[in-house]
């Protein structure tokens, strides 16, 4: 593992890389080089970040791809937006932005970026990927909605040059009773990192919908941290589905800040070659009467490594809580290693609480079922395998299911 | 509303008087109840005596569950108004369990399961409890043991039941045998079982309503709480109460179930509620 | 009466081995530096190799830093306010028991261990152990028959000195971490164990530990080998009296069993937890390990932590052996201002390897209880199978419950299956008893120990009872 004290160099030439990138000679404070986790830091106990302090610092850049988008556009309350390589969000050919119908930017000095991540993790202290997007003067959107239509946000960010580096930044605003759909397609096919931070508040009432799909590749890393603080009777579901990268590391941060409110994750990490795919989360309930059901579900093979720490905290404020988790594991290779944690604290009598974790190989008899009815071994493992991931996969939105990148995970290698 | 309201001005004699035949067991006058704001029991009023046995119908949601939670003192029910008087005894003063020890017994509609606690030791320590309130001697485990396996054979239940925890991966008939057992064991003088018979096949039915009636003595009285008449075809109520928003519309004898099993319970509603004159004094 | 006002009855019960014995000792002036280390292994007249083990471990401690991983609120302990040797006054060699002052014999009576022939418990060898030293150990004579040893560990280093030294800080090694480090520098006294081969140990053994003085800790050091296919059921209880300073504890347990060997280790832990606004108590920093070193070997722990102030144990399994067992069963009852942060580790090594974890705990006032537990499967272990159920009752909303599984894999054909799961006492369990005459008290007191049933099956017979009757006490109040 990457030790700190070896890393504090490439810290500092990543920082006047980016302090250089903003137009600053050298950076304006050096305390960003406190977000480095502490050798022995309980939250990167497991999650080598070699795979980040590969890049060069002095060769970053901004450049993007053309992504690869499911189907054609939808219609009316649909919006396709890709990130050009000037660190702008553009319309598939370029063009402008055409908002559509109770979607508009705002401006973002109403709410400062990192003031949402604060309110939700109640402590200063932002998490490392979030830091670092902080630093970058990145693309931004600020975004609110409004009305009872419903409105779909589509955005895709392609890298294939080496040394890219992507911090976007999305800021969502949800009025009560605003109802977003939005999909955050990830493709990187080079030894690039993407560093995205999205803070969204949901009025009372409102419903965010995400589909997270990101792919990547040797050499890439993704942290993508989000911080969402819902309010009463809203609605949050989160379907996240990752792969392929070096280091792929999310961490959602959910706070029900007056409970009352609804809060469905579902994450799928698949890790094969040496793949490190780390999921942390946490929800927060601060109110009486909230609703968490969470499954996350990881496979690792050859000689990957699969991380999950699910905390979910229920103080006393938060009576008829109603949370449970779910961590499955499926660990396919002897050279390949599954951690998982998932943790509850609990001060409140009245709650219904339960978590569960299994990591296993596949069933034998499953894969015996199969077999009997004539399919062989190897095939039978894949058929089961994909299974495995559709169990997450059909909680996408169809359209979301049709992004091309998405067959190279449902095509497990023989 | 309080047209079914029956007028007692009768004091019944404190507890430890014998009873006789015809004793007032429980008189409910003017009652009402309800779960935080919402009121469920909107004006009940019910007498029931020694040697009689009532039965309660009603739509889902009338309250007839109600009634009988708040008769045995759950704590989920708040009464705002009225009375239960038992044996001349404010019911209302009275813990969930004085009110067992003094003998009313509530079979439950959904019997709770508890995991780890014995059936068997539940049993003993509960019969203990009633048998101390009557001044009787404690049963040791071994006679307790025998009494209630003789017990058991009323329900026709396997004694392998006393081993397992209460109630505890019972299927739904052997939850009720569970409960009409306890009532033989604590020899209640009010028993109100409650929908004792749903979800119960023939032969369950009849078994349970072969244990009812066995246990059922001129002193004692019973309320059956019931959607459907095959449980009356098997026990024939001296009285017939229909329930609808919390009160009792109509009192009538077993022709009155009868012709509700004909008509519906929409005659009922039809019918002028205030008509006295069809609504005979129990 | 409501289940909050049953619970309130239940929770202000006196601890009732809270007496001081008066009885002259001898103490060893306050504090800890290398001259004490090696005061205390000159007074014990031991051999070198315990020397230099102490010294060792004394130097590798000092380096060491108190872990806070545990995130546990106590005042700082004071390492130099500790009285590290502590001993009730007596004549050198107790030839009998006649010869044992007698004020102590009266102390175990007290505290339900008589020790007399006469009144000895008929079944079970105890070893009792006061502040730092061990007082007598029963029925030596008759497990002597069977080749069965069961001695003060101060015996052991004399009578079988090439025992000791082979298995000491064998499973538990003195850097193991801070508290052990510093049990191995100054570990006074404490049970030895050794069962031959082939041998079942005729009867239970027992250890009951005493802490007498308010300003001495207690460390002691328990050692268990169970040669090839023996096996031997062994039960530890403590209680103390009760002061406003907080004392520490700080034991090592170590257990060894061969090929086919098992060993039952059952605990119910009852040392005086502080009064109701959280002043004096326990500090209870524990290390319990066993290794399962052979192929078929079989360890089981059993504890039933109800005391203590603060808790910090985890009784754990090395499972090196092919088809080794681990086994853990766990009921942690904590009230007012305990905190309790247990829970086991099973280190699956050996294919084929199995283990069980069962923990309840059950939280209550404004006390704080934790699980905390880690599975691992190596890269050996093929078909190694880990079932756990960690499940926590909270009574009222100002306890907490934490629940930090650490589940591991490198193994595909291991499996690992973990459940949690939070409740609260059932207002519809608690009030079908009361419907049927059964009062709150009692009815609370049979749904704490219905939850804590699959843990209770576990003691051997003649603990169970005095668990349930432990638990009662905690949480009965009025009703016996």
């Amino acid at each position: 593992m990457i030790h700190p004290s070896q890393s504090r160099p490439w810290l500092e030439q990543l920082l006047q890389a980016l302090a250089h990138q903003s137009g600053q000679s050298s950076p304006q404070d050096l305390r960003p080089l406190n977000c480095w986790p502490e050798p022995g830091s309980e939250a990167w106990r497991f999650t080598d970040l070699g795979c980040l302090t590969q890049l060069d610092p002095s060769r970053l850049h901004t450049q993007t791809a053309a992504p690869h988008w499911p189907g054609a556009p939808r219609g009316l309350g649909h919006l396709r937006l890709q990130l050009d390589g000037h660190g702008k969000w553009v319309g598939p050919h370029g063009e402008s932005p055409s908002w559509p119908h109770g979607l508009r930017p705002v401006d973002p000095i109403g709410l400062l970026p990192g003031q949402v991540a604060r309110t939700v993790t109640a402590s200063g202290k932002l998490p490392l990927g979030a830091r670092l997007n902080g630093l970058t003067t990145g693309p931004a959107l600020a975004l609110q909605v409004k009305g009872p239509d419903p409105v779909h946000l589509e955005l895709a960010i392609g890298v294939e040059q080496t040394q890219a580096w992507l911090a976007p930044h999305l800021l969502l605003v949800l009025e009560p009773g605003a109802h977003l759909s939005l999909t955050l397609h990830t493709a990187v096919r080079a030894q690039a990192a993407v560093v995205p931070m999205v803070e969204a508040q949901l009025g009372p009432g409102a419903h965010l919908e995400e589909a997270l799909l990101s792919s990547g590749c040797q050499g890439a890393t993704f942290l993508f941290n989000s911080f969402i603080d819902q309010s009463p009777q809203s609605v949050y579901r989160r379907t996240s589905v990752s792969w392929g990268w070096g280091l792929g590391r999310e961490e959602p941060f959910v706070r029900q800040s007056g409970g009352e409110a609804k809060t469905h994750l579902q994450g799928l990490a698949v890790a094969r070659g040496q793949s490190l795919l780390d999921t942390h989360s946490t929800v927060c309930f601060d109110g009486p009467g909230g609703q968490l059901e969470q499954r996350h579900q990881a496979l690792a093979d050859d000689q990957a490594h699969s991380i999950f720490n699910g905390c979910v905290v229920v103080p006393r404020v938060a009576q008829q809580t109603d949370a449970s988790q779910l961590s499955r594991n499926l660990l396919m290779s002897t050279r390949a290693r599954i951690d998982t944690k998932p943790q509850l604290e609990i001060v409140a009598d009245d709650v219904r609480c339960t978590h569960g974790a299994t990591i296993s190989c596949l069933q034998d008899d499953e894969l015996f079922y199969l077999q009997s009815r004539g399919i062989g071994r190897d095939q039978a493992s894949r058929l089961l395998q994909r299974g495995f991931c559709e169990e997450i996969l059909q909680h996408l939105p169809n359209f979301a299911l049709g992004w091309p990148p998405l067959q190279t995970l449902l095509n497990v290698p023989e | 509303m309080t047209s079914t309201e029956t007028i007692s001005t009768e004091t019944t004699s404190p507890c430890e008087a014998p009873i006789q035949t015809g004793d007032l067991l429980l008189s409910i006058e003017d009652l009402h109840a309800g779960v935080g704001e919402s009121e469920i029991l909107r004006g009940v009023s019910l007498q029931i005596r020694a040697g009689e046995i009532h039965a309660l119908m009603g739509r889902n949601g009338s309250g007839k569950s109600t009634l009988s939670k708040v008769i045995a003192g759950h704590p989920a029910y708040t009464v705002t108004a009225g009375t239960i008087h038992y044996r001349g005894q404010n019911l209302l003063e009275l813990s969930p369990e004085e009110r067992a020890c003094s003998g009313v017994f509530l079979g439950f509609q959904y019997p709770v399961e508890i995991p780890g606690v014995s059936n068997l030791e539940f049993l003993r320590v509960s019969c203990n409890a009633r048998r101390q309130h009557q001044g009787q001697e404690e049963l040791d485990t071994f006679t307790f043991e025998d009494h209630v396996r003789d017990t058991m054979a009323i329900v026709q239940m396997d004694p392998a039941f006393l081993e397992r925890s209460v109630n505890e991966g019972f299927s739904g008939g052997e939850k009720k045998r569970n409960e009409i057992l306890q009532m033989a064991l604590l020899e209640p003088l009010v028993a109100i079982l409650d929908e004792t018979d749903s979800g119960l096949d023939i032969d369950a039915l009849r078994i349970v309503a072969n244990g009812v009636k066995r246990l059922a003595r001129p002193t004692t009285a019973t309320l059956l709480i019931t959607h459907y008449q095959r449980l009356l075809d098997a026990i024939t109520p001296d009285f017939v109460h229909v329930m609808a928003e919390g009160r009792i519309l109509r009192t009538g004898n077993k022709d009155l179930a009868m012709a509700l099993e004909q008509r519906g319970y929409d005659w009922i509603d039809e019918t002028d509620e205030t008509d006295e004159g069809e609504t005979p004094q129990p | 009466m409501s289940s909050a006002a049953a619970i309130e009855a239940l929770t202000t019960t006196p601890y009732r081995y809270g007496f001081v014995t008066d009885i002259e000792t001898e103490k060893i002036p306050k504090g800890l530096d290398e001259s004490v280390v090696r005061l205390i292994s000159a007074k014990k007249q031991e051999p070198e190799f315990l020397l230099n083990f102490r010294l060792k471990a004394y130097r590798q401690w000092k380096a060491m830093e108190e872990p806070n991983w545990a995130a546990l609120n106590y005042h700082p302990i004071d390492y130099q306010d500790i009285v590290y040797y502590s001993a009730p006054r007596q004549k050198a060699q107790k030839a009998s028991l006649d010869e044992v002052d007698p004020a102590l014999l009266e102390t175990f009576d007290k505290l339900g261990i008589p020790l007399s022939e006469q009144k000895r418990l008929s079944n079970v060898a105890v070893d009792a152990v006061f502040d730092s030293v061990s007082i007598a150990t029963t029925y030596k004579d008759k497990l002597a028959e069977h080749g069965v040893v069961f001695c003060s560990m101060s015996e052991a280093v004399k009578e079988y000195p090439e025992l000791v030294e082979r298995y000491l800080g064998s499973v538990v090694p003195i850097t193991d971490n801070f508290f052990a480090a510093l049990n191995s520098a100054v570990f006074s006294d404490g049970s030895f164990v050794y069962i031959p081969k082939g041998v079942q140990c005729p009867m239970e053994l027992s250890t009951y530990f005493r802490i007498n003085s308010d300003d001495a800790g207690q460390f002691e050091r328990t050692l268990i080998v169970a040669e090839e296919r023996a096996s031997v059921s062994y039960l530890e209880g403590c209680t103390a009296p009760m002061f406003d300073t907080n004392q520490l504890h700080a034991a090592v347990v170590e257990l060894v069993a061969l090929d086919n060997a098992s060993i039952k280790y059952s605990t119910v832990q009852n040392w005086y937890a502080g009064d109701k606004d959280g002043k004096g108590g326990i500090y209870n920093f524990v290390t319990k390990r066993g290794l399962c070193k052979g192929t078929g070997s079989r360890i089981s722990w059993t504890q039933v932590e109800t005391g203590s102030a603060i808790t910090w144990k985890y009784p754990s399994c090395v499972l090196r052996g092919q088809d080794s067992v681990g086994e853990f069963y766990s009921v942690a009852l904590t009230n007012h201002h305990q905190q309790a942060d247990t829970g086991t580790k099973m280190v699956h090594i050996g294919p084929g390897s199995r283990s069980t974890i069962i923990s309840k705990g059950i939280s209550s006032g404004h006390s704080v209880n934790s699980y905390r537990g880690l599975v691992s499967m190596g890269p050996n272990a093929r078909g190694a199978r880990n079932f756990s159920q960690c499940d926590s009752m909270l009574i009222g909303d100002e306890a907490a419950a934490n629940t930090h599984p650490y589940i591991q894999s490198r193994q595909p054909e291991a499996t690992v299956e973990h459940e949690a799961s939070t409740c609260r006492i059932s207002e519809d369990q608690l009030f079908y008893l009361q419907s049927r005459g059964i009062g709150a008290e009692v009815a609370v007191s049979m749904l704490v120990s219905g939850f804590c049933r699959d843990v209770f099956n576990q003691l051997p017979m003649e603990f169970a009872a005095e668990a349930d009757k432990l638990l009662a006490l905690k949480l009965e109040g009025s009703v016996g």
